[in-house]
């Protein structure tokens, strides 16, 4: 799994590569810490080509939300493939994402 | 209270729509009233004006006789002005021309006659009580005639003229007219008055003939108001007065007509049409209040139907519970059993129940006699009857008997049971089976099927004593034993025809090393099929024993509690599903449910720092692809741990609990134990999900 992060005006684009499992997730801690630090703009989650997600990627995707969500940034999720959506509708986290793309 | 309200506000809301057309109708016949009544006052005063110009013209030909006669005096008097004596033969002369003259004067100016005096007026006339006519003169100072109206008048008249009408108390004892000529001498000066009287009596019967309602007066009076001709006697009541002024003649008639009739035939029709609305509205009402108590009872009914549909609803959920589960199901080892009840109704009087005890697999199925709530209850005595009863008894035949003493006891409904009650060895494959009635099931041995040719015993809750004979059948691996209700071979079609139990046979060939969930489904769509979309008229129940084959495609996978091991899961997947020709869409969901359980057991099942293992056991059954997940860590049962409420935000969940939530949502069957040291999770995933 990697991240690739790129900064545009007020958006922060993060594109994750690979399988966001439960090593994935431990792996990728420290690589979001600039996602959490300007949590207050507008942050696109690119996941065009990221197959797989576990309980511990949607956590990461959670803490995000949270981080974002109290400093009045905005997070969105991109390309988002149908098995991964399918996790979020089994977790009805969908409702919690607004997802563009 | 409630009710009443409700009752009370369905009411208002009605009525309230029929007052509309009451209003309407209140409307109309008003309009119509008030049209009409001008209508009849306008006709009304049409006719009494004909009448009274009829009347005025009568009048008027009466007095216009009476000044033909004074007129055609007036020359002779002229011409006889030289004798003051001649003047009593014209004056006769006049009074007999013309029966309604009481009386003729002739008045000459002051002094006109020296010889006869100061005054000098001839008076021929009728007097009351008497038949000759009296002649005389009469002019005195009592009788100062320059002073009358008459006299001066008729002085100042150019031709004639008619006096006011004036009270007679010398000769006619009455009202009277008179009419006054002047007389002129040679020279053309007015000398004197040429007068004739009549009682305004003559009128009389011209004025009482004018009826234009048979109720109706006509009166006549002076223009000062003295009345001349009055009616009989004045109508009561309320009416109406129309009026004509005889121009000249200083009389004014007048018609009275009563209210009853000048508006008689509106009333009447009025009151017609009151009638015929108030009958219209009646019959509205009456209809609109039987069709809604109509409505009220239907609603009562309805909700009374409700309530029971309610509690059939309930009951039915209790009967479905008391059902086994696929999850104790999946945990049955080298058996795969699958179960299905349809109850025709809410409830249904068809049973079935399988559960393990020891290493035997106890079952049965029955069939109540009945349909509905009765059999449902019997039903459910029954379902426990048979868990109790094989609590301590591992032999069907006593079972059997001891169910059928039970059933027997209080049974006064005659109510009678179909029962087949099996116990499977599940190390042999050896079943003993006590058949008390019931349908014979079917026993598919290599893919052929046949039914099963024991005869049957006595069905239970005929006999107290009945007693009951245990037979014995092997169940090889990949045979299944499958068992039905009369509700499957008795399903009918439009045509009513029956499924039978050839169909059935039929059905049961092609179930060849399929999984029993495999089996009842397939049996059920053929059933389905056969029926199309005739209504289910019975109870249906199938249950399938099979004897799964013992799999050497088991495939393992054992990983220590590193997380990093958790790498080697994906590819050993696609192997498995690779080696077992399985279609790749569900591999992703497997991987998650299984990563997830895995990554569970290796970061929380042994204490930092210590090594262990955890075992993934994978194989395919049929159409299900079982799991088995064991590890030596501490016990740890993820199915008791507390569901995570994903209806509540965000920010309220507890962090963790995702995973086995997964678990749960992609999984069709998770079942957890704790023996020999081991945490065991079971999981279960099949590609159709179960219909039950």
């Amino acid at each position: 799994m990697t991240i690739n992060i790129t900064e545009e005006g007020n958006t922060i684009t993060a594109a994750f590569d690979g399988r966001l499992d439960t090593i994935a997730a431990q792996q990728i801690s420290e690589t979001i810490e600039p996602l959490l630090q300007h949590a207050d703009r507008n942050i696109i989650l690119d996941c065009g080509k990221m197959p797989f997600i576990s309980s511990s990627g949607l956590r990461i995707f959670l803490k995000i939300r949270k981080e974002v969500a109290a400093k009045g940034g905005k997070v969105y999720l991109k390309d988002i493939c149908p098995d991964v959506q399918q996790v979020f509708k089994m977790t009805k986290l969908d409702d919690l994402f607004e997802t563009i793309g | 209270m409630k009710d009443n309200n409700n009752k009370y506000r369905f009411a208002k809301k009605e009525l309230g729509k029929i007052s509309i057309p009451i209003v309407v109708l209140f409307i109309v016949s008003l309009s119509y009233y008030f049209y009409m009544r001008n209508d009849a006052l306008r006709m009304a005063k049409a006719n009494s004006e004909f009448a009274l110009e009829n009347a005025e013209n009568m009048i008027l030909t009466r007095l216009g006789k009476i000044q033909t006669v004074v007129n055609s005096m007036q020359p002779l008097v002229e011409y006889a002005l030289d004798d003051p004596d001649d003047m009593f033969d014209i004056a006769r002369h006049t009074v007999e021309s013309s029966s309604r003259i009481m009386g003729s004067g002739i008045a000459f100016k002051e002094d006109y006659y020296p010889q006869k005096g100061h005054w000098y007026e001839i008076y021929v006339g009728h007097q009351a009580g008497c038949d000759t006519l009296i002649a005389k003169q009469v002019g005195s100072a009592e009788h100062d005639y320059f002073q009358m109206e008459w006299y001066r008048s008729g002085l100042a008249a150019e031709k004639g003229v008619w006096s006011n009408p004036y009270y007679d108390n010398v000769g006619g004892k009455s009202y009277m007219m008179s009419y006054a000529v002047p007389i002129h001498d040679e020279s053309g000066e007015v000398v004197g008055v040429i007068g004739a009287d009549i009682t305004t009596d003559t009128l009389a019967n011209i004025v009482r003939s004018i009826k234009p309602y048979p109720h109706s007066f006509c009166t006549l009076t002076t223009n000062d108001g003295t009345i001349l001709v009055t009616p009989p006697a004045y109508p009561k009541g309320r009416y109406k007065v129309f009026t004509e002024v005889i121009e000249g003649k200083n009389l004014i008639l007048n018609i009275i007509v009563p209210y009853p009739d000048m508006y008689g035939r509106l009333w009447r029709s009025t009151i017609f049409f009151v009638l015929m609305a108030l009958t219209g509205i009646l019959s509205v009402f009456f209809i609109a209040y039987r069709s809604m108590q109509n409505l009220w009872k239907l609603n009562e009914v309805r909700i009374k139907e409700q309530h029971i549909e309610d509690e059939l609803a309930i009951a039915r959920e209790i009967q479905q519970s008391l059902l086994p589960t696929g999850a104790s199901a999946s945990s049955i080892p080298k058996v795969d059993v699958c179960g299905l009840q349809i109850p025709a109704k809410y409830v249904g009087g068809d049973l079935y129940d399988y559960y393990v005890r020891g290493n035997k697999l106890f079952f049965c199925i029955g069939d109540v006699s009945g349909k509905g709530v009765p059999a449902a209850l019997l039903m459910a005595i029954s379902h426990s009857l048979f868990r109790t009863l094989s609590a301590h008894d591992e032999s069907p035949e006593s079972i059997m008997k001891s169910f059928n003493a039970a059933i027997n006891d209080n049974n006064s409904d005659m109510m009678f049971i179909t029962m087949f009650i099996g116990v499977l060895d599940m190390e042999t494959g050896v079943v003993r089976y006590c058949n008390a009635g019931h349908n014979p099931p079917i026993i598919i041995r290599d893919g052929q099927p046949e039914y099963i040719a024991t005869e049957p015993s006595l069905l239970l809750g005929v006999e107290t004593h009945a007693t009951y004979t245990a037979h014995t059948l092997e169940l090889a691996p990949g045979d299944s034993l499958f068992l039905y209700t009369d509700g499957l071979t008795e399903a009918e079609n439009a045509r009513t025809e029956l499924f039978g139990e050839k169909r059935a046979l039929e059905v049961a060939a092609g179930f060849h090393k399929i999984t029993a969930a495999e089996q009842v489904k397939q049996m059920r769509e053929a059933m389905q099929l056969f029926v199309d979309h005739a209504e289910q008229s019975d109870d249906l129940t199938l249950l399938v024993i099979r004897h799964t084959e013992t799999s050497a495609n088991t495939n393992t996978l054992t990983l220590t509690n590193n997380i990093n091991d958790l790498e080697r899961l994906e590819p050993f997947l696609e192997e498995f599903f690779h080696q077992n020709g399985l279609a790749p869409a569900p591999l992703s969901q497997i991987s998650l449910a299984l990563e997830e359980a895995l990554a569970n057991v290796i970061m929380y099942a042994y204490p930092e720092g210590t090594q262990g293992d955890v075992t993934l056991s994978m194989k395919v059954e049929g159409k299900a692809i079982c799991m088995e997940i064991r590890d030596k860590g501490v016990p740890f049962n993820p199915l008791q741990q507390q569901e995570v409420n994903l209806d509540v935000p965000l920010e309220e969940r507890k962090i963790g609990g995702l995973g086995i939530h997964l678990i749960k949502e992609i999984m069709d069957s998770v079942a957890y134990e704790y023996h020999d040291g081991r945490n065991v999770l079971k999981l279960v995933f099949t590609t159709e999900i179960n219909e039950i």
